[in-house]
């Protein structure tokens, strides 16, 4: 080793080499570029050129340079040469101790460059090491330590991480006893601050081996820590808010002067909702940030952290018992909803929605899951069998919130807050002398308290609660002559509700308000959450892991080896290897794990006597290494005076150098759209089908194929005309007809682009697979018309006669979800919506019509019109335009309103039930009546 | 001798010249000579003799014909006039375009070889000499030369002839000009086409001989655009394409000023050689259109500026 001041060379005798460059300045300089070859006709005048204009053929001085630069770059990589060589370290055996529990997490990499400085220095000198962490040993996992050239243990480095729990020293400490040294070695423990069991034994291990030097963060910010927090009302502010103390730890309190850090809460997008400070004084060990924070946002909060921290101990998860509160609303008729606006819970929904997860159903259903508040709108008395659970439920914390309506009266449950009056008071009525009352300012003692009422929130109707004494108490909002409009009790641990109006606007305008938003925030704000809500049988499940944060506070999916943890011995599992801090439990009711919450006050690793150094990350000399530096210098080095030679033997002409270039760019840019081409490829997968296309970009007739040649021929040729004529007459201007097989359908997406589809019955009609047949039934039902057309006329076309077509549609029909059909009568909107025609003839008039029953599904349309006069027959003409097929008995008349016909249907498909509007009857009627 | 390869080249190279020679008028339809492209061969020559062409009236002196006096012009004055029609004589054009090696060469593969570009404005212009009625000989490169002839036939006989050149070479020599040994009429005209990169007293001598004969020339010096730049650089050994030799030039880029200053000197050369026979001289490069010289070499071989 040659030490020249700050650098040092490891292999110093690769300078001598050096002696050589001279010789190589020689050869370079002689060496003349090489001779191309041209063929040229006036050699002549290039004979006898004056020689004295001729230039050397040297190569230039500036690429001799270069060249001999590139050499000595070289030489010096080879000598290895490493600045900061520390001169004063002694050879020997290391053994290094790395602390890797949640307090290493801070200045992680300091730590690791620490550790491979240490590394490469005993490497250098040829040394052995040995890496040992104080991590927790996973179950039936055994760690084999031995001393190894520093080298592969420096391989080995990069596979330690930190952990988000606490570390093992009582562990390492075993395994540094199992060590044999041959020679007395130097040991370092690369500490993380924390003191735990065994610190004290570890470093008397490491002492019995050689010197100890305990390396910790000095006088760099120490580990912190934050706890996970209440929730609170806050109580008197004027606009609904929810004050959130954070409380902050940190370790080694009384080596640090007073700090002040910014703790956040973060939602699960990663947004900041809200941020407070958090200030230290000189020598605390806790401090506390106040943050004041709306409800719907706290809601949101999936986590606080402090802002330039990212450790698993300075992050506090929150789990579903601090997010959003689930809220039920009961009702009786949970399905079958007529008319949304009028329904009971639409209101509630509206009002909750903002900041709650709102779920409606039946009583079974919401309680699958575990509830915050239960709402009943309906205002009826809770069943017997109910009422048992119900108030178990309310007893372990639920909060259940009842609105009154005309089948509540008198005491008819014992879940209700107060005695009620029979029957119900209605003021400012035809029968009543009274205003509608308003309502008084809240209460005191109301959770309401602070909220601004509205003048024009009036009631019309309420029920009354007996007067009693402690009504005064039960009272959290009354009207303006005193009479209670919400009253609430306790009962166990929960609360019970009741608003003494209907949650809809028919009782007060109390639902149609922004204070009813508000009055139910604060309802849900002081329900307990989860955390004792949930059912009796949750103790009894076990929560899987959902998603693991790791040392640096990152969550990621749980692997293979995390096990799921008990409900009832859920908040006694302390972090580990086994259980890491995390979210467990199912999607709505998840757990948080937060290793904050098992650190209870952490002491600072206290100063070791007897021969331990102490020293701070930067205590340990960065030696650093030349060579690769130098290498790939020089190898660039010769990468240019490769491109330079190439130009200078002009092997790349001018006009190629602009190809390189183009090549290089091609290049480049392939590389890096290699991820655009997949998303392309992606794109294509996806691709939709030409019949589809073709169906989609033109509006088109179709027809379903019958699976005979000629009567397919015919409807084809049949909407071929139609759809000229329409150009011909209407604005509808349709593409090409198509034609469907009803084989190859598998949903309805291949249906619905055609606003009209023709279905011809024929006596040998198969009835088509129940994939078709449930697209048809979407198809109808997303608002398509379907044209049934089965004539059983003697000389049809497909039929017979015999009243097998009409057999083989009642077949069909029955197969298919269809409403019930009726006649279509001389008024339908059918007889009008272009022509006003009487019936729909087609190639015979006399066969039935039928249409849907006018309902109130899909505004009053049919979906169907269902006959038997072979439409298409009538309409089909051959090339040369000359009709196909005889109308009988009308002749050409017939024909003619056959095609009006057909165009009524078409723009009935296309305009539903606009002509039926009563703007336009006066001018029917008039041209009617002409 | 590949017969079919030659005749296939024969009528690439008509082809060609049939496309040069379209895009220019014919000889006697230029607007010059307009009144005399009436009779078939004969075209006035710009001196009083015989002809049927009017050309000028003289007082009479003695030794005029007493036929040859005009009287409507003598009756309107006092002197006596002479009518003097225009001499009128058929041409005879000597046309040889050089197929040395050297003029095989082209720079790029974009441009033709001179020889092939020679051989076009050859063609080209025989074709129009035959379309105004004059007489063609051609001389080939080892001195031989036709009969003169006329006639639409004697263009698809020289392509096949320069073809056969071109493609089996049968000079034995350089790009000097061949010694031909064919007299040629006098007063005729003869078109010499090739580089003129011969040494310049080699083609000094051969054009003594042509001057000589007192005959009326045109020279056409086909040059690659290479051969007028010089565009290499570097350090390149040059061959010659006749056995000529070889050099390296270390730094072609120094040396090129020097080549053109050679070059100009040698063109120099050739044109006062050709001016002092009242020769004209023409430059033309392949990278350029062949109509330009050609139109430049109509003017001359029409122009009779003796």
């Amino acid at each position: 080793m040659l030490n020249l001041g700050l650098l040092s060379f490891g292999a110093p005798w690769a300078l001598a080499a050096a002696a050589a460059l001279p010789l190589v300045w020689l050869l370079l300089r002689l060496t003349p570029p090489a001779v191309k070859q041209i063929h040229f006709p006036a050699v002549r005048l290039l004979f006898d050129l004056d020689p004295t204009q001729r230039t050397s053929a040297h190569t230039p001085p500036w690429l001799i340079i270069l060249r001999i630069g590139l050499l000595a770059l070289a030489l010096l990589g080879l000598s290895e040469p490493v600045i900061n060589f520390n001169r004063a370290e002694k050879s020997g055996p290391l053994v290094v101790v790395i602390d890797t529990g949640w307090g290493a997490a801070t200045h992680w990499e300091q730590r690791m460059r620490v550790l491979r400085d240490l590394l490469e220095t005993a490497d250098r000198r040829g040394d052995q090491a040995v890496v040992i962490t104080t991590d927790m040993a996973s179950v039936g996992e055994e760690t084999d330590t031995h001393l190894s050239p520093a080298r592969d243990a420096l391989a080995r480095v990069s596979h330690i991480a930190p952990q988000p729990w606490p570390t093992d020293r009582v562990h390492a400490a075993a395994q540094v006893k199992a060590l044999t040294l041959k020679t007395a070695g130097r040991t370092v423990w690369i500490s993380d601050g924390v003191d735990t069991d065994g610190s004290a034994d570890l470093a008397a291990a490491l002492s019995s081996i050689g010197p100890l030097t305990v390396i910790d963060s000095g006088t760099l910010p120490s580990a912190l820590i934050v706890y996970p927090p209440e929730r609170k009302l806050a109580a008197g502010t004027e606009n609904a808010s929810s004050n959130v103390d954070v409380k902050v730890g940190r370790v080694g309190a009384d080596k640090y002067p007073a700090a002040i850090h910014t703790v956040r809460a973060i939602d699960d997008q990663g947004q900041v909702l809200g941020h407070a400070t958090a200030t230290f004084g000189s020598g605390a060990t806790t401090a506390t940030a106040h943050m004041p924070i709306p409800s719907e946002l706290a809601n949101q909060i999936a986590r606080f952290d402090i802002e330039g921290v990212t450790t698993a101990a300075a992050t506090a998860l929150m789990d579903d018992r601090w997010q959003r509160r689930p809220v039920g609303i009961a009702s009786a008729t949970a399905t079958g909803i007529r008319a949304p606006l009028l329904e009971n819970a639409y209101y509630l929904k509206k009002a909750l929605a903002p900041f709650a997860d709102v779920r409606a159903g039946d009583l079974d259903a919401l309680f699958e899951r575990p509830l915050a508040v239960l709402i009943m709108a309906d205002g009826g008395r809770i069943l017997d069998a109910e009422q048992k659970r119900l108030t178990d439920w309310v007893s372990n914390g639920g909060m259940l919130v009842r609105f009154a309506g005309p089948g509540l009266e008198g005491n008819v449950d014992p879940l209700l807050p107060v005695k009620l009056r029979n029957g119900d008071r209605a003021l400012g009525g035809s029968m009543s002398w009274t205003t509608p009352a308003s309502l008084a300012p809240f209460p005191e003692a109301s959770p309401f308290k602070g909220l601004l009422v509205p003048d024009d929130v009036t009631v019309t109707t309420q029920v009354l609660a007996e007067p009693a004494s402690d009504l005064q108490k039960r009272t959290w909002a009354l009207l303006k002559d005193g009479t209670p409009l919400v009253t609430a009790r306790t009962i166990g641990h929960g609360w019970v509700v009741l608003f003494h109006v209907s949650a809809t606007p028919e009782w007060s305008k109390l639902p149609l308000s922004g204070l009813f938003v508000d009055m139910l925030r604060r309802v849900v704000d002081i329900s307990h959450g989860l955390d004792t809500g949930g059912s009796a049988d949750d103790s009894e499940g076990v929560l899987a892991p959902r998603s693991i944060i790791d040392a640096f506070g990152r969550l990621g999916a749980p692997n293979a080896t995390v096990g799921a943890i008990a409900a009832a011995t859920f908040d006694e599992k302390q972090p580990s290897p086994a259980t890491p801090p995390g979210l467990y439990g199912p999607r709505g009711a998840t757990r948080a794990l937060n290793l904050s919450a098992h650190l209870d006050n952490p002491h600072a690793l206290p100063g070791f006597s007897m021969g331990v150094t102490h020293a701070s990350f930067d205590a340990v000399v960065h030696e650093q290494a030349l060579k690769p530096w130098l290498l790939v210098i020089a190898l660039l080095l010769l990468l240019g005076d490769l491109i330079v030679s190439y130009f200078l033997r002009r092997l790349i002409p001018e006009r190629g150098l602009a190809k390189v270039g183009v090549a290089a760019s091609v290049l480049v840019l392939l590389l890096m759209g290699a991820h655009p081409v997949h998303a392309a490829e992606g794109t294509r997968r996806g691709e939709i089908d030409a019949a589809a296309k073709a169906a989609i970009l033109d509006t088109r007739l179709a027809y379903i194929g019958t699976g005979a040649p000629d009567l397919d021929r015919v409807a084809n040729a049949g909407l071929d005309a139609l759809t000229e004529l329409l150009s011909a007459r209407t604005a509808a201007e349709f593409a090409a007809p198509a034609k469907i097989d009803l084989a190859g359908v598998t949903d309805a997406d291949g249906l619905i682009p055609y606003p009209l589809i023709y279905w011809r019955i024929t006596s040998n009609f198969r009835v088509p697979p129940d994939k078709a047949l449930a697209a048809v039934n979407m198809y109808l039902h997303r608002g398509g018309l379907v044209i049934f057309d089965a004539p059983d006329q003697v000389g049809a076309l497909g039929g017979g006669g015999s009243g097998t077509v009409t057999q083989r549609l009642d077949e069909l029909l029955r197969k298919l979800d269809i409403p019930p059909v009726v006649t279509l009568s001389d008024d339908h909107v059918l007889n009008r919506s272009f022509y006003l025609t009487r019936g729909l003839p087609g190639r015979y008039v006399n066969a039935p019509v039928m249409v849907e029953r006018a309902s109130a599904a899909n505004d009053g349309a049919s979906s169907v019109v269902i006959g038997g006069n072979d439409w298409v027959s009538a309409w089909a003409k051959d090339a040369s335009g000359a009709p196909l097929y005889a109308a009988v008995p009308g002749g050409e008349a017939q024909r003619e309103q056959a095609f009006r016909a057909g165009v009524n249907m078409v723009m009935y498909a296309l305009t539903g039930n606009y002509k039926s509007d009563q703007v336009h009857l006066p001018a029917i009627m008039e041209r009617l009546t002409q | 001798m590949n017969a079919v390869a030659r005749r296939e080249e024969s009528h690439r190279l008509r082809l060609q010249a049939d496309a040069v020679a379209g895009a220019l008028p014919p000889l006697l339809v230029s607007a010059r000579n307009i009144a005399v492209s009436v009779t078939l061969g004969m075209h006035g020559r710009r001196r009083a003799g015989v002809g049927d062409t009017f050309w000028q009236f003289r007082q009479y002196s003695t030794g005029d014909t007493p036929q040859g006096i005009d009287w409507r012009q003598s009756g309107k004055r006092d002197v006596v006039f002479v009518r003097e029609r225009e001499l009128m004589a058929a041409q005879t054009a000597a046309l040889w375009c050089d197929t040395s090696p050297s003029m095989r060469y082209s720079s790029s593969p974009k441009l033709p070889p001179k020889a092939e570009r020679a051989a076009v404005m050859t063609l080209a212009l025989a074709e129009l000499l035959i379309d105004g009625g004059e007489r063609i000989i051609h001389l080939t490169g080892n001195g031989d030369s036709a009969r003169a002839a006329s006639g639409r036939t004697v263009v698809g006989q020289i392509a096949d002839v320069i073809a056969g050149e071109i493609i089996e070479p049968t000079t034995t020599h350089a790009s000097a000009i061949p010694k031909f040994s064919a007299r040629l009429p006098r007063h005729s005209t003869v078109v010499l086409i090739s580089d003129f990169l011969a040494p310049l007293e080699e083609i000094t001598a051969s054009l003594k001989g042509l001057i000589r004969m007192g005959l009326a020339g045109h020279l056409v010096q086909v040059l690659d655009p290479a051969e007028e730049t010089l565009p290499f650089s570097g350090r390149v050994r040059f061959v010659g394409l006749e056995r000529e030799g070889a050099t390296i030039i270390d730094r072609t880029e120094d040396a090129r000023a020097q080549y053109i200053a050679k070059l100009a000197a040698h063109r120099e050369g050739l044109k006062s050689v050709a001016a002092a026979a009242g020769w004209s001289f023409h430059v033309h490069h392949t990278d350029r259109s062949p109509q330009m010289t050609m139109a430049a070499l109509h003017n001359a071989v029409t122009g009779y500026r003796r």
